[in-house]
């Protein structure tokens, strides 16, 4: 008995996801990518921060708390350098289990001091994902790495219990989303706490983008209530959908299509999760098939993760100058269109499982 | 890594995370909630009651340094301009839900802003009204129909 349990915590961790060398270098290169062209903190809060007085320094508790205040602009600006500098080199996949750890410190040194005005934008993963991904050698292929060792690598050195790791962390994370719900009695159907959420974000903080003002006429309580139960069920069984994982990616799906939902009503995209969505998509079949979709062209994966992110921005180059879709709330136009093209991925993958079940369960 | 460890690894998050959730739930009870945390935010709070929707402000009035004490009311997301949105009602909450001194090297930083957004015009002191705003949808139509203010602080822009 004892021995089968093992057996199985054992399987959790080492079976769980299928992974080969190009499959984690071609998220590497996703990832970095993605941190470089999105998710970089906005330089404009630096200038903010750096003349803050001491007096609005309030580090929350941690190690934040060694400060004593906010550092001038010049020391953020030397941070975000850095930043930049280790996500090249996690890119190019030099020394990259080094530049790993450092990009994801580097994220959580910068994000400590701007949660030390008083709020956390809880956006942990995308310091969390390199830091973890940093033991999967997601460098061991298409990488300067790969390019300086004499021998070849092989798929048995990449390590694919990393990603067991960060969907234990996901899952976990998604749970302290829901379990407050229940506590502050989002289940009571006498009240409908989306639809307050909704309304405070729509009046307080003019986030009226979208279908937002299009929700204003549901008057249907059950609809409201219905919301309330489904953020409040998905939330919390994300920590048991973790076990498996096809359940994790039926999850990854479902939080896709969430988010998606959120942005259009409450104009929230919540970017920073979607990092670690990514890792759950099967990158080994992405890297074979668009290998053969290209003639075999050993460059051509890579070529297709430059070419999506390229397509992402001109698309979002043309939208801003067009202004379409039109935002006057803090939603980015970039946002909107990585969540908008984030869905029929979502949605795929979620009829792939239903109807073929093993396209994707490696 | 040997398979022991990484195992290690896994029961060390699995003891880890509840515990560290739970010390966020105490510290946050006190305190704001620690950083780093394995942890999303919750949302608890239900704003709707069964007719009406209650929103907690911060007002902020600007008090010209003449007889006449005139106030003038500036968004905080003007006063704070560089901050961003999503940050800025926990800003607030942090700074301004008390009274307290101020010094002078913050006063003369509200005074910098104050001279940004109004040009020539000499302010004495900084209000902040906290208040509960309430709100009913009635269709497509939403209409203020209650704001009460709970508490008011002063902050004074003389330095010594």
């Amino acid at each position: 008995m004892e021995s089968t349990k093992k057996n199985r915590f054992s399987n959790w961790i080492f079976n769980s996801f299928s992974v080969s060398a190009e499959g984690l270098a071609l998220y590497r290169i996703f990832a970095a990518l993605f941190l470089l062209l999105f998710l970089l903190p906005a330089t404009q809060i630096y200038s903010f921060l750096g003349s803050l007085p001491a007096d609005f320094f309030n580090p929350p508790p941690g190690p934040m708390g060694l400060f004593q205040e906010f550092p001038s602009e010049m020391v953020f600006y030397a941070m975000h350098y850095l930043l930049i500098a280790s996500l090249i080199s996690l890119l190019v996949g030099f020394k990259t289990k080094f530049s790993s750890i450092v990009a994801g410190v580097l994220f959580l040194s910068l994000k400590g001091f701007f949660y030390s005005v008083g709020k956390i934008n809880h956006d942990l993963l995308i310091a969390v994902v390199p830091l973890v991904m940093a033991f999967s050698g997601w460098g061991k292929s298409l990488s300067v790495d790969s390019l300086m060792k004499s021998k070849s690598y092989t798929d048995h050195e990449v390590q694919n219990w990393p990603l067991v790791l960060l969907a234990l962390m996901l899952g976990f994370m998604m749970f302290t989303a829901g379990f407050p719900k229940i506590l502050g009695g989002w289940l009571d159907v006498g009240t409908q706490a989306t639809y307050g959420h909704y309304f405070k974000q729509f009046f307080l903080n003019g986030r009226q983008d979208l279908l937002a003002s299009h929700a204003l006429a549901i008057e249907n309580k059950i609809a409201w209530e219905l919301l309330d139960y489904g953020t409040v069920v998905f939330e919390t069984g994300f920590l048991l959908a973790i076990m498996h994982p096809k359940s994790t990616r039926v999850f990854v799906c479902l939080a896709v299509i969430f988010h998606f939902s959120t942005m259009v009503l409450l104009n929230i995209a919540f970017l920073p999760n979607f990092l670690a969505y990514a890792v759950f998509l099967n990158w080994t079949f992405i890297h074979q098939k668009s290998k053969e979709f290209f003639s075999s062209a050993k460059s051509a994966p890579v070529v297709l993760i430059f070419l999506f992110f390229g397509v992402i921005l001109a698309i979002v180059f043309i939208a801003n100058r067009f202004g379409v879709p039109d935002l006057n709330s803090d939603l980015r136009t970039s946002e909107f269109y990585l969540l908008l093209t984030a869905l029929p991925i979502a949605l795929y993958y979620l009829g792939s499982q239903i109807y073929q079940p093993n396209t994707f369960t490696s | 890594m040997q398979p022991k460890t990484i195992k290690r690894i896994f029961l060390f998050f699995i003891i880890y995370l509840p515990i560290q959730y739970a010390l966020v739930g105490v510290i946050g009870l006190n305190g704001s909630e620690p950083w780093p945390a394995f942890v999303f935010p919750g949302f608890k709070s239900v704003f709707a009651t069964e007719d009406n929707v209650e929103i907690d402000e911060a007002r902020f009035f600007a008090i010209t340094n003449n007889d006449q004490q005139k106030r003038t009311e500036i968004a905080p997301s003007h006063l704070f301009e560089g901050l961003p949105a999503s940050q800025l009602q926990g800003f607030l909450r942090s700074n301004f839900n008390k009274q307290k001194e101020f010094s002078d090297e913050a006063k003369q930083w509200f005074r910098d802003q104050l001279e940004r957004l109004y040009p020539g015009q000499s302010f004495s002191s900084l209000s902040v009204e906290w208040g509960v705003v309430t709100y009913r949808q009635e269709g497509s139509s939403v209409s203020l129909i209650d704001r009460e203010t709970t508490e008011t602080f002063t902050i004074s822009l003389d330095t010594e």
